[in-house]
């Protein structure tokens, strides 16, 4: 499939803002840092999570996916997991328990996203999924979990995940429109204004997503009024963000494949400029625009050639001898049988034009009642 | 129940030879009655739980079910699990026979705890299993992972490494985690067999082998374990959570895997592989399970317990928890309980996708 350049852009420019974000975060006593770090907490890792949902399209439990998935994610998270525990274990003392499955630090986007893929195909397939996740969402607000598998998070920004499944091209060829770009110039200034006012009544806790209203001992009505009104406002800042971020080739498009080069390894310098006090004497507009500077090249130098090809064994593993060449299980396509008891061919034709993208067709075509002797039941008490 | 019955019509493993003809009815017998025997012992172990503390014997026969029952169903959920995917047909079963139930007897056992037990806050997360919900919570996360352990080499091996490095941390019990970690190598042990695996288990040899482990194992507990923690079978909270040894722990919980899973062969290697009148009830084993413990709680309550603290009350208790397993797996319970055992969900699905429904059978 060939990328979308878009959508390469967008991940760039987010991943930047990521780094950035992480960075001047110690500066919040900076006024303007600290507005700058509201506003880009407002949509960056949404927007993340909804092109994640985007790109989730199409997941089913193919071979090929399961591979991605395992290779792709679960086997870089507990690398990385088992990394930022050493860090964390090395910056704030010997306290800090190793715990695979409680995601440190950035390492919670990993999590979230394994969880998001691997009930992906229930969001495809029933109906007003945006609404069920938005109540999911706000039900969840009220409740209070554990950090296994950053199950808050998961369940906070669902509505992300979601709406990026159901988001299709056209959806983004509208925001291309100049009327809505200068708009979204408007809506990111205005944003940036009514952060600067607010900078010193709040904090960015709210918009790391990580925390339910019982968390934060907020009163329920409230906390659902505000969960809300950070939904509408973060896929606001979103849709601001993809209107104004290029359509065209550019000289980063391609680094915007290795986002997920940038996103895992720059905790580690973060954390130890950090922990080494370096951020103690920048908390000044000339600081700020310094951190801004080094945190960004350092974004771009993180998705370059070099430092891919030095790390790809840890962040996008080949590993192909993990997986066997003969699953076992039915053999897909096989015996059709019982052709009394398959479906009729137009639900089969008609599942995937419901709600999945056009390209590559035949991969998401569903194995529905192929062969429905096979079907396992449903074992269990 | 019909179209469930037709449904569930299994042979998940075509490459396996059967190696008998069906006899009226597809729907394996062999795998109908094994659950129709471990629902039973799971009825049982449940309603015997109050005596434990007073009667030796409840103590013992409640230790020894438990270290077996969920085991078997979990093999068996595993083994008709080797085929999940993304279809809207297996989507639809799973929201329908997992998801809804689990959020509708979630609130029931939660609603249920708070009235029996007014003095504790319930605990209305609904992610939290109340109870024996636990189950279907696990069930919906395996048949999600399922595909991962079908694709990757080893699986056992590596359900079994995760299941015992799982011993050493705390995950909460948000979707019964914990369960959900240590109890996954039976459920990919289920994923890996085929059924000339089970057909082994039927050789005369093996069943009189596995009568001698049984009753091995009953006289074992009667004499010794009786008394041991039943954390050790319950599978629910992790040697972290027990402030347990971990080197110790994890010999003792690699030990049990492997005992349970040779007491959970020889169980099944006891089950009648013909039909018989429970065999058909054996489909319905979901109904005993989610209702059961509502009557069992609800006895409780009202301190049925209280004059059946003897040997002869263990029997009393036993005979009426099996009259209970039958009432609940009849026809009109199901009936009954339908719309929240087995809810009709198409309506949370889009017309086109909707599955063509099954001729009855």
């Amino acid at each position: 499939m060939e990328r979308d350049a878009h959508f390469d852009n967008a991940k760039f420019v987010a991943i930047l803002l990521v780094g950035v974000g992480h960075a001047i975060g110690p500066l919040w006593e900076l006024r303007a840092a600290g507005a700058l770090n509201l506003v880009i907490y407002g949509f960056h890792m949404p927007a993340f999570v909804m092109m994640a949902g985007y790109f989730s399209k199409n997941f089913d439990f193919s071979k090929r996916r399961v591979q991605r998935l395992v290779a792709g994610l679960v086997v870089p998270y507990l690398a990385f997991e088992i990394i930022y525990t050493a860090l964390k274990k090395f910056t704030d003392g010997p306290h800090v328990e190793w715990s695979l499955l409680s995601p440190v630090w950035l390492n919670w986007f990993l999590a979230a996203l394994f969880v998001w893929r691997l009930i992906s195909p229930l969001w495809r397939n029933v109906r007003w999924p945006f609404a069920i996740a938005v109540v999911v969402c706000l039900a969840a607000n009220l409740s209070r979990f554990p950090d296994t598998f950053s199950m808050t998070r998961v369940l906070l920004m669902l509505p992300f995940f979601v709406a990026g499944m159901l988001l299709k091209p056209e959806h983004f060829a509208v925001l291309a429109r100049t009327w809505i770009r200068v708009l979204a110039v408007v809506v990111l200034v205005i944003a940036f204004a009514g952060a600067y006012v607010i900078r010193p009544f709040v904090s960015t806790k709210l918009l790391y997503w990580a925390d339910t209203a019982t968390d934060l001992h907020t009163p329920y009505l409230e906390a659902t009024a505000l969960r809300i009104a950070l939904l509408a406002g973060s896929f606001i800042l979103m849709t601001a963000f993809f209107a104004l971020v290029p359509r065209r080739r550019m000289w980063f498009t391609s680094l915007g494949a290795g986002t997920i080069y940038a996103y895992l390894l720059h905790g580690i310098p973060d954390r130890l400029a950090e922990h080494y006090g370096l951020f103690d004497h920048l908390v000044s507009p000339w600081g700020f625009a310094v951190v801004t500077i080094v945190s960004g090249t350092l974004m771009i130098a993180l998705m370059t050639k070099p430092v891919r090809l030095a790390t790809s064994w840890l962040v996008e593993p080949q590993l192909n001898w993990v997986f066997r060449t003969d699953p076992f299980g039915r053999a897909r396509h096989r015996g059709a049988h019982r052709a009394s008891h398959r479906p009729p061919v137009r639900a089969i034709e008609a599942a995937p034009a419901a709600s999945t993208p056009p390209p590559p067709r035949n991969e998401y075509a569903p194995r529905d009642g192929t062969d429905l002797r096979r079907a396992p039941g449903p074992a269990g008490p | 129940m019909a179209q469930t019955s037709v449904e569930r019509q299994v042979q998940p493993d075509h490459d396996a030879k059967p190696t008998k003809p069906p006899e009226g009815n597809d729907r394996d017998a062999f795998f109908d009655n094994a659950k129709f025997f471990a629902i039973l012992l799971v009825v049982v172990g449940h309603s015997m739980e109050p005596l434990r503390d007073n009667v030796r014997a409840a103590a013992a026969g409640y230790m020894w079910i438990y270290i077996f029952h969920m085991p078997a169903f979990i093999v068996i959920a595993g083994y008709f699990t080797k085929n999940f995917e993304a279809s809207t047909r297996k989507i639809q079963r799973l929201i329908g026979g997992v998801v809804v139930p689990y959020l509708i007897f979630e609130v029931a056992y939660t609603a249920q705890l708070f009235w029996t037990r007014p003095g504790d806050p319930p605990n209305w997360s609904l992610l939290a299993p109340a109870y024996l919900d636990w189950f279907l919570a696990s069930l919906f996360m395996w048949r999600l992972t399922s595909p991962i352990w079908r694709y990757i080499r080893w699986p056992l091996a590596v359900a079994t490494g995760v299941s015992l490095l799982a011993g050493l941390g705390q995950f909460g019990q948000t979707l019964g985690m914990t369960r959900t970690l240590q109890l996954l190598p039976f459920f990919v042990l289920g994923m890996v067999l085929r059924r000339e695996h089970f057909e082994y288990l039927h050789r005369p040899w093996v069943r009189a082998a596995a009568v001698a482990a049984l009753a091995v194992t009953a006289v074992v507990v009667a004499l010794y374990l009786y008394k041991s923690s039943a954390e050790w079978v319950y599978w629910r909270k992790t040697l972290a959570d027990r402030d347990i040894n971990p080197l110790y722990g994890t010999a003792v919980r690699a030990g049990l895997l492997v005992g349970t899973t040779v007491i959970t062969a020889s169980f099944l290697a006891l089950i009648p592989r013909k039909r018989h009148w429970f065999t058909s009830l054996g489909a319905g084993t979901i109904y005993a399970y989610l209702l059961h413990g509502l009557v069992v709680r609800t006895a409780k309550y009202f301190h049925v317990y209280d004059h059946l603290h003897s040997v002869l009350g263990l029997g009393v208790v036993i005979v009426c928890a099996v009259g209970l397993a039958l009432v609940m797996m009849s026809p009109p319970v199901r009936f009954l309980t339908r719309w929240a055992v087995e809810p009709t969900v198409s309506w949370l699905f889009p017309k086109s996708q909707q599955v063509a429904k099954a001729p009855p059978g």
